[in-house]
This record gives structure tokens, C-alpha cells and sequence, in this order.
């Protein structure tokens, strides 16, 4: 999972096999790098080509974190069968999801 | 130049033969004969018999002794020194090995002459004595501390063997509490599936693990109307199955609550009970759990098996599938909210849907389309909506049973949960 700030917005690459042992691996240092940043959050799940259940769990818990510390986090980069769950589980309600990473700090940068 | 030298010159040179006057030296040297070790050579071994002395010529011996099969090095006797002496003075047999450390000539004192030696030479009688003592002490000594590091190293294993079995007990402990739960989630399932007039429901659930998140559930509620439920926990295991009996719990009282279906008198409408029953389940365990950030994906489907009228909800699950005109047509009941458990007051809406004769609804979880092959693929909705189609001649619990069979013969063996109520 590589970290890397741009502007005010922290972009988090998410590993690409987000199953019980992937989430395992990184569920706490997500949880701590986000929530030390406090503000604008993006992942970037362009190299995540399986999510199961406790993958949505996570940026579950993570999206409703920053959210309370006044941040956000935000998806980009989904790949097809990613986007199919996310629509199917209507996860895609609760996160603001870009196509890629420019278009999400684009987004961030209107605010 | 010792090779030249005579016995007598070679003892004279030894200082434990001071004593001796040059005619008895004389006498002894007579008596000796020599011996040639080459380095590493034992000399004698320990429990052998014997009864002969040695004087060390020229060369170093050590004298070994063995404590549970492991060497132990007593001490180191040189040039000039006797060695072998205990034997004779016991008469038992050798308490110990020597081996030369390095090439060395003794000279080879039988029990007479030894005798002699001793008595001739007080001082070297009680020299003798004293080094006897000391090897005694010395040798108790690493006894004694080869058997308390011995004891150490067992009080250790114990200890060790102790946790191990104390890891065990409670590792049986939690296996035992597995299976009851095991047993216990079983009734979480309906006891027995009904069966409406013209239509055939069948069902079947198996968990990755010992207890899970998928579940499904068949609801009888007045007016021979079932509640068709398909739903799946987050994760697996026993944090799953709490949710799933939180959940499947809530559904059902809700369901059948008298309050759900009377309103003056009358049973209210399809769409309320099932919006109501699922506003219930997710607003209690959003309200009650919403910390846990843990959800259920559910499907609700209200039957009406007399006009095939099905009312729904989707919250967030896989999308049933009916298949219709022998396979020739194929629609999904879509997702319409998320799952149970996320948002409170969350409210839903009720979709409806009209299943004709010969029609399959077919609900699953993501057990049965993610199911990996041993190269890690999974099974697919292609290879499943295939099987379906090929199939739709099938009773509903044949078409169960053929959809476990194609899915384990798939992951060949890998067990992966599967749940799948299918009906027409």
C-alpha cells in the first residue's frame, strides 16, 4: 500500500487482492494514515482486481472516520468486475467514485 | 636422543621417582615396559579391567568420562605425571578413558611395581591420595552441574509441554464451542421449507467455515404467503454468524409480528410488511452495531403463490435471477439500497414482479460465483447462468443439487460456502 500526498489530498494505491488476508495486511495502517491526515482522502484502486465483502467493510469504517473528523474519502479508478460490486452492493451510494486519480483531485480542487 | 636413552635414565629424569635409589630405579626399569600412543588413541576406556600404572615418558593424556552419552573432559596429565592409578588401588575396573592428546610414550608399571613405588615414596603416596580426592570432587562437581543444567533444560520442557497442552485444551475448547454454535446456527435456518400449492422451493447452504455469514430463509406467513430471503454477512466466521443471527432474527419476528400484517382486521399489503420488516432489521442493527461497521446484503421477497406475485426488496445483495421460456429469457431482481446495518432510518422501497409457470428464481451469494478453481478462478455468472439455462427441466431440488455438484466439481475440492434457494 503506497501513500503519497498531493496538494492537500492523500492518495492511498491499494493493493490488488483486497480478500480476508490483503485487508488484514492493511486495515490498520489505513485506518491510521487517514485518520492522522484528517482531511481529503483518495484510493486508488486502479491495481485492486478483487474485493471481498470485509475489502467494503474497511473503506466502510474509513469513510465514515474521516467523514467525522470533517474529511472525506473518495474511490477512483475501479476496474470493471470492482465497479459491477460496488453497484450491486450500492456502495457506490456512499462513496463519490472518478473514473481516475486526475479527475478525483480535480474534484477535490473545485471545493 | 630419547630413543638412546635407557628406561632407568628415562625414570631417573621423572621427579616422582626422587625417591628412589638408583638400585631400585635399576629394579623398576627392569620391570616396566613401554607403550606408544599416537595422538587421539585411547589408552584405556572407561569399565574396562585393568590393573596397570602408567608414567608419562614424554606426551599428555587426558582423562574423559561420559555423562548421559556427552564427553567430559576430567583434566590433562603430562610429561612426568602417573596416569591409570585408580584401578590398581581399587581393584576396580577403569572409572574413566584415557586418550592420548597428543604422540606419547608411557612407561607401563605393572600392579607390583606400582606397589613398590608407592610404598617406597610417602610423599607420592599421599600426592596420589590427594589428586584421587580432587578428581572425585572435581568429577561430582560436573555431575552435578550437567545434571542442573539437565534439570533446567526439563523444568523447561515441562513448562513448554505444559503451555502446548494448555494451547490444546483451549484450542479443543474452541473446536467444541464451534460445533455447538455449528449446530446452533442450523436452527437459524428454516426446519422445513414449504412447499406451496404449484410450486417447488429447495435450498441448500454450506460454509467455508464451521459457522458463516450466508443464510437463507423461508418465511410462512398467513395466506400461504412465504418470505423468500438470500442474505450474506460480511466477512466469515463467527463475527458473521452473530450478524446473521442478529439479523435473520429481526427479519423474522418482524415479519410475523401480528402488528405487520393486521390493520383493522385485514392483512396490510405485501409492500408494507416487507418494507416495514427490513426498515426494522437494518434501522435496530444500524442503531444497536453500527460500530462494528458490519452489514448483511440481503434479498426479501414476499410470494403470493396463488397469482405468483413476488414484492421485494434488494438490499445491496446478488441479484436473484429468473430464468423463463426454457431458458430462453433471463432478467435480475437489481439492488436497490444498501445493505442492512449501514444507515439508520433508512427507508425502502418495495419492487414487484410477476413469476409465470415454468419460470426459476434462482437467489445465491457470491459463495457460488467466486467460487476459485486451484488456478484461482472463479467459477463466473457465465458458467452459472449457462448451468441454469441447460437445466430448467430440472425439480428444484435437482437443479440444487446439480449447482453444488458443477461448483465443487469446479474448485475440485476447495470448500467454499454456497447457498443457493432456488424455486418455481
Amino acid at each position: 500500500m503506497d501513500v503519497e500526498q498531493v496538494g492537500d489530498v492523500l492518495v492511498i494505491k491499494l493493493p490488488s487482492r483486497l480478500d480476508a488476508v490483503g485487508v488484514a495486511a492493511i486495515e490498520n495502517k489505513l485506518s491510521e494514515t487517514t485518520a492522522a491526515h484528517k482531511g481529503k482522502a483518495l484510493a486508488d484502486m486502479s491495481g485492486v482486481d478483487f474485493v471481498a465483502s470485509l475489502a467494503l467493510r474497511m473503506l466502510l469504517t474509513n469513510l465514515k472516520a474521516v467523514q467525522s473528523l470533517g474529511g472525506d474519502l473518495r474511490l477512483c479508478g475501479l476496474q470493471p468486475q470492482i465497479s459491477e460490486i460496488f453497484r450491486k452492493s450500492r456502495f457506490d451510494t456512499l462513496f463519490k467514485i472518478y473514473d481516475d486519480c486526475q479527475s478525483a483531485l480535480e474534484g477535490y480542487a473545485a471545493e | 636422543m630419547t630413543m638412546t636413552m635407557t628406561m632407568f635414565e628415562r625414570l631417573r629424569k621423572i621427579p616422582i621417582f626422587d625417591g628412589f635409589s638408583d638400585a631400585d630405579l635399576q629394579r623398576l626399569a627392569g620391570n616396566v615396559t613401554e607403550r606408544h600412543l599416537k595422538a587421539g588413541e585411547v589408552l584405556f576406556n572407561q569399565g574396562d579391567e585393568g590393573t596397570d600404572t602408567f608414567a608419562i615418558l614424554d606426551g599428555a593424556l587426558e582423562v574423559v568420562t561420559f555423562v548421559d552419552g556427552e564427553e567430559i573432559r576430567l583434566e590433562v596429565r603430562l610429561t612426568g605425571e602417573i596416569i591409570g592409578e585408580m584401578a590398581p588401588i581399587d581393584n576396580s575396573p577403569r572409572s574413566a578413558m584415557v586418550r592420548a592428546v597428543r604422540d606419547s610414550d608411557l612407561a607401563v608399571l605393572n600392579l607390583e611395581s606400582f606397589y613398590s613405588l608407592l610404598l617406597s615414596d610417602s610423599v607420592l603416596a599421599v600426592e596420589m591420595l590427594k589428586r584421587g580426592t580432587a578428581r572425585l570432587r572435581s568429577t561430582s562437581q560436573q555431575m552435578i552441574t550437567g545434571l542442573e543444567l539437565k534439570n533446567t533444560e526439563l523444568l523447561k520442557a515441562y513448562e513448554d509441554l505444559k503451555a502446548a497442552q494448555a494451547e490444546l485444551i483451549h484450542y479443543n475448547r474452541i473446536q467444541e464451542e464451534l460445533s455447538v454454535a455449528r449446530r446452533i446456527q442450523k436452527f437459524f435456518l428454516p426446519r422445513k421449507i414449504p412447499q406451496p400449492e404449484g410450486w417447488q422451493i429447495a435450498a441448500f447452504n454450506r460454509g467455508a467455515q464451521a459457522i458463516g455469514g450466508d443464510f437463507f430463509d423461508c418465511i410462512e406467513l398467513p395466506g400461504s404467503r412465504v418470505g423468500l430471503v438470500v442474505a450474506d454477512a460480511c466477512g466469515k466466521g463467527v463475527p458473521a454468524a452473530m450478524f446473521v443471527a442478529l439479523t435473520r432474527s429481526l427479519l423474522r419476528a418482524s415479519s410475523q409480528a401480528p402488528w405487520a400484517f393486521q390493520q383493522d382486521g385485514d392483512f396490510l399489503n405485501l409492500d408494507t410488511i416487507v418494507t416495514g420488516a427490513l426498515w426494522f432489521t437494518n434501522d435496530y442493527t444500524a442503531r444497536e452495531h453500527g460500530e462494528s461497521n458490519m452489514f448483511v446484503t440481503m434479498f426479501y421477497g414476499l410470494l403470493e403463490p396463488s397469482k405468483g406475485r413476488l414484492t421485494f426488496v434488494n438490499a445491496g445483495h446478488n441479484p436473484p435471477l429468473i430464468i423463463s421460456d426454457g431458458g430462453e429469457q433471463m432478467r435480475e431482481l437489481e439492488s436497490t439500497s444498501l445493505p442492512v446495518g449501514i444507515i439508520e432510518e433508512q427507508v425502502y422501497e418495495a419492487h414487484e414482479t410477476v413469476l409465470n409457470i415454468g419460470d426459476i428464481l434462482v437467489g445465491f451469494s457470491d459463495g457460488v460465483t467466486e467460487a476459485m478453481n486451484p488456478r484461482g478462478q472463479p467459477y463466473g455468472d457465465e458458467r452459472f447462468v449457462a448451468l441454469l439455462r441447460e437445466h430448467t427441466d430440472a425439480s428444484a431440488v435437482d437443479l440444487v443439487s446439480l449447482i453444488v455438484e458443477s461448483i465443487d466439481d469446479y474448485a475440485a475440492g476447495a470448500p467454499r460456502q454456497t447457498i443457493s434457494p432456488c424455486w418455481w
